[in-house]
């Protein structure tokens, strides 16, 4: 599963990669 | 016979026999002791009269010459002395604890502070939620609050929510947190902002920094654009009900929190009418 952090404030077009700071791919360690 | 006699220092007594023109006594003798001492003088005038000057807590019962001196008791408008009491249990507002009664207090306090704490990098949601579903579909321009309890003051440093396995598209969704007021989303605590939803079983958190003090809050989710298929993950219909937040029946208020109608694109405002939802998608925070 991939997660997607935005900096303080969320998304925003004016910022580098919309204000995205990390995309990362996590391990699923739970079943829900 | 010689007309000048001298007489010496030596010299005690003189006894002229014969006629003499002069006598020069050169010098004097030796100086006698000193004599008694004199009697005591007559008594002086009277000096100036003595005057006390009293500040509080001191009080003077006396006179400004022949003082009483006492301190007034203190109030909780004015400094004095105290009594000092053991009692942990008195509403007195003119006596003052003694150590002895602060350890009861402290000692007690101890013993309720709740055995937890927050795990640094770890996401905490509502207790409300106990079945997720991955396809909740959260309808557009409508604010989904879920209850959340902070059990002790924290910092949590994101927000954040789960797409769900059917998500396609691209979606608009902002984050928030409100306070509780008697049970019910109120003001706005903290407004994260928004994210682009573009993709299913994806995480998508916002970096916050807020210290939330114990009590009651509500996470607040708003699709404020859908994707094509709108899904994330949610609460299922046989979740856990909210009742620790109060209700006005002990049927008919079953929820697990409250959704409103509203269009949110310039920010997050104060609650308005809301009305009691079954189902949520899941908003976490993340613990410092």
């Amino acid at each position: 599963m991939k997660q997607i952090t935005y900096g303080l404030g969320g998304y925003d077009p004016s910022k580098p990669n919309n204000n995205i700071v990390e995309e990362i791919d996590i391990p699923d360690t739970e079943t829900e | 016979m010689s007309d000048t006699i001298i007489v010496q220092p030596v010299v005690n007594e003189l006894t002229v026999t014969e006629e003499v023109n002069d006598v020069i006594v050169s010098s004097v003798g030796v100086q006698g002791p000193a004599g008694a001492a004199g009697a005591t003088g007559a008594t002086g005038p009277q000096g100036p009269s003595g005057v006390v000057t009293v500040n509080a807590p001191l009080t003077n019962a006396g006179t400004s010459s022949a003082a009483n001196l006492s301190i007034s008791a203190g109030t909780t408008s004015t400094s004095g002395v105290l009594q000092l009491t053991d009692s942990v249990s008195s509403t007195s507002t003119t006596t003052a604890a003694t150590p002895n009664a602060v350890k009861t207090i402290y000692d007690l306090a101890i013993k309720s502070i709740p055995a937890f704490s927050y795990v640094t990098g770890r996401f905490y949601r509502s207790p409300a939620v106990n079945v997720l579903t991955s396809t909740f579909a959260p309808v557009v321009d409508r604010t989904y609050y879920m209850p959340f309890y902070v059990r002790q003051n924290n910092t949590f440093d994101r927000i954040g929510f789960v797409s769900g396995s059917t998500f396609s598209g691209t979606g608009v969704v902002r984050l928030g947190i409100y306070n509780d007021t008697d049970g019910f989303p109120s003001t706005v605590v903290l407004d994260a902002g928004t994210v682009s939803v573009t993709a299913l079983n994806t995480t998508y958190t916002i970096t916050i920094s807020k210290t939330l003090p114990v009590g009651w809050y509500w996470l607040a989710f708003n699709s404020q654009t859908v994707g094509s298929v709108n899904s994330f993950y949610g609460t299922n219909l046989a979740g856990y009900f909210i009742a620790d937040l109060g209700m006005t029946a002990m049927i008919n208020n079953a929820t697990q929190g409250y959704t409103q109608n509203v269009n949110v694109s310039s920010g997050f405002a104060t609650a308005g009418s809301l009305t009691s939802v079954l189902q949520n998608p899941v908003v976490n925070l993340r613990s410092t």
